[in-house]
């Protein structure tokens, strides 16, 4: 391979104009600008030039915004570049420093030399950290879908992971075993307790074990759970007092009996004495008839009664109890089928992977 | 009153038993049928003195609870009256009557229906077209399984071919009705008044006085 001997070549020949003529090309611009330009540079093999623009980016003293992939990026490309240069161990320092902010980093062989793909995978074994990705908002069918998580680790791991509420909770474990870089783990929304999860905050929670290195590592991803549930039903209200008959005479109901049937005699006789017209006769036969039952009713369910039970009544609100009972069961049973077809909102929330 | 205003008003009065049907059969509904026993009088005042009427009519019937709070009853019934003094001839007597009851509480209803009515003797008919308002009170006793029966209200159409719209028309009945497993009996006194206004120098005066029994059984759901 001849990129390094091309490169130095570029790096002795002409440092000083160059270096001069990059001073006045990079005015007061953005990181953005600043990679971009030495993103350009380094394709172009302008390796000299490229290097002290990568510099001032990871450079305490560079007075713009970074951003956290900014600066991954800006390690990544200045280790390849240094890989190039013959700068080995400079190189990997620059690859932890990226891999440390994201372990995410890797290297597209199709865009970098084996050299530097095996220098950064040595910088890889030399560092330890977890990444995992941030939830992305997605309607989950429990009975259907599944939701993926992304993790990584940059190499040989023990790792556990699981999903806590953001409150308090059961922990439910998702995964535990020996993974190394970019794994996959699904969740279908399913608690350990074998229950839908109900609406709420929950951490990603990732713990690796490094099996080269004595460290460990974590990181936490937040999401939210809302429930989609259709409407449900409400189940019908207790029975108040009110809503049953009495099961025991009691004094002031056996009264009130007494003046219905009184009402009734009173009633036959308004009828026949008022609501008649005088001037067609005095009619009160039937009226008599009906009075006297209306009296002997009342009468009849005044006296001798007192304290005794109802049992039709008792029957009657036998029967209103068990038909609320089996009321509130099948709007149970409804609920419950429609509790089934309850669709997980998932949306990313405050907390960020790391 | 015009006979299509008559029309009109029956159609109106319908409307709660129509009006009811179009929830189909729920599983609320509950089917009963009746058969009535009346002893009737009909005293008439035609500007002549009073005639007096009695007799016997039977009837038979269906009560249907469309809803927990509509109710409705179709009646038949029909008979003959005597006279009561032995110069006038016998009236017999048929009606037809739907009549619905919404009940707007525990033991209180609104009333509405109507009536196709035809006395007739040996000499001429006359077809009686009525439509009912009025409201309806029945209290459970506690200790048994019995309601009072309280009833009153007007009867705003009163269609009599030759005969003006009455100045008065009120209907009231009170009684018992108690209830029995599937079977229901009743008791039932009631009166229905007409003071037609003065028209030839003479006024007409009509008045049916009835004491009805009344015998039903559910053949359908639950409470009729």
């Amino acid at each position: 391979m001849r990129w390094p001997a091309v490169a130095l070549a570029f790096a002795v020949a002409a440092p000083a104009p160059i270096a001069a003529q990059d001073r006045t090309a990079v005015p007061v611009d953005s990181t953005a600008v600043v990679l971009q330009r030495a993103r350009d540079l380094y394709e172009r093999l302008e390796l000299e030039r490229a290097l002290p623009l990568l510099r001032q980016v990871v450079s305490p003293g560079w007075a713009f915004e970074v951003t956290g992939a900014q600066r991954v990026e800006a390690h990544k490309y200045l280790g390849a570049l240094l890989v190039l240069v013959g700068q080995r161990d400079s190189a990997l320092i620059q690859f932890r420093a990226a891999l440390e902010r994201d372990a995410f980093t890797d290297l597209d062989p199709l865009q970098f030399t084996p050299a530097q793909v095996a220098a950064f995978d040595a910088a890889r074994r030399l560092v330890f950290t977890l990444g995992v990705r941030p939830v992305a908002a997605m309607r989950l069918d429990p009975r259907t879908d599944h939701l993926v998580f992304t993790f990584v680790t940059t190499h040989a791991a023990s790792v556990r992971a699981e999903i806590r509420p953001a409150e308090q909770g059961t922990v439910s474990p998702l995964f535990a075993g020996q993974t190394e870089r970019l794994r996959e783990i699904a969740w279908d929304g399913v608690l350990a307790n074998g229950a839908l999860a109900p609406p709420g905050r929950y951490a990603l929670v990732i713990l690796g074990q490094s099996r080269l290195l004595a460290r460990a590592d974590s990181a936490t991803v937040y999401f939210d759970v809302r429930q989609d549930v259709p409407p449900l039903e409400d189940t019908l209200s207790d029975l108040r007092p009110s809503d049953l008959l009495p099961e025991r005479t009691t004094a002031s109901g056996l009264r009130a009996d007494l003046w219905k049937g009184l009402g009734v005699a009173a009633g036959a006789l308004l009828i026949a004495n008022v609501a008649t017209n005088r001037d067609l006769g005095h009619a009160s036969g039937m009226a008599t008839v009906m009075g006297a039952a209306g009296v002997a009713a009342g009468v009849t369910a005044f006296a001798g009664r007192r304290g005794r039970d109802l049992p039709e009544n008792i029957v009657a609100n036998a029967r209103r109890r068990a038909g609320r009972v089996a009321a509130n069961d099948a709007i149970r049973r409804r609920n419950a089928d429609r509790l089934a077809q309850t669709i997980l909102l998932i949306t990313p929330a405050a907390g960020v992977a790391r | 009153m015009t006979s299509g205003s008559s029309i009109i008003w029956c159609g109106l009065a319908l409307v709660p038993a129509l009006g009811a049907t179009t929830s189909g059969a729920s599983a609320q509904t509950a089917v009963s049928a009746f058969a009535t026993a009346s002893a009737v009088e009909h005293r008439v005042d035609a500007g002549y003195g009073v005639d007096r009427f009695s007799g016997a009519v039977l009837g038979f019937g269906t009560v249907v609870r469309w809803r927990p709070q509509v109710v409705t009853a179709l009646t038949v019934q029909g008979g003959t009256l005597d006279a009561r003094s032995g110069d006038h001839l016998e009236r017999r007597v048929a009606e037809a009557a739907v009549d619905a009851r919404y009940i707007v509480g525990s033991w209180f209803s609104l009333t509405g229906g109507a009536g196709l009515r035809s006395v007739a003797n040996d000499v001429g008919r006359q077809r009686w077209v009525l439509v009912r308002f009025g409201g309806e009170a029945r209290p459970a006793f506690m200790g048994t399984p019995m309601r009072a029966v309280l009833r009153a209200g007007v009867i705003p159409v009163v269609a009599v071919p030759g005969l003006p719209a009455p100045s008065l028309a009120l209907h009231a009945a009170t009684g018992l009705e108690y209830e029995r497993g599937s079977f229901t009996f009743r008791a039932l006194y009631g009166v229905e008044r007409f003071d037609f206004p003065l028209r030839n120098g003479t006024r007409r005066r009509e008045q049916v006085s009835a004491l009805t029994l009344r015998a039903g059984v559910r053949l359908h759901g639950g409470e009729p």
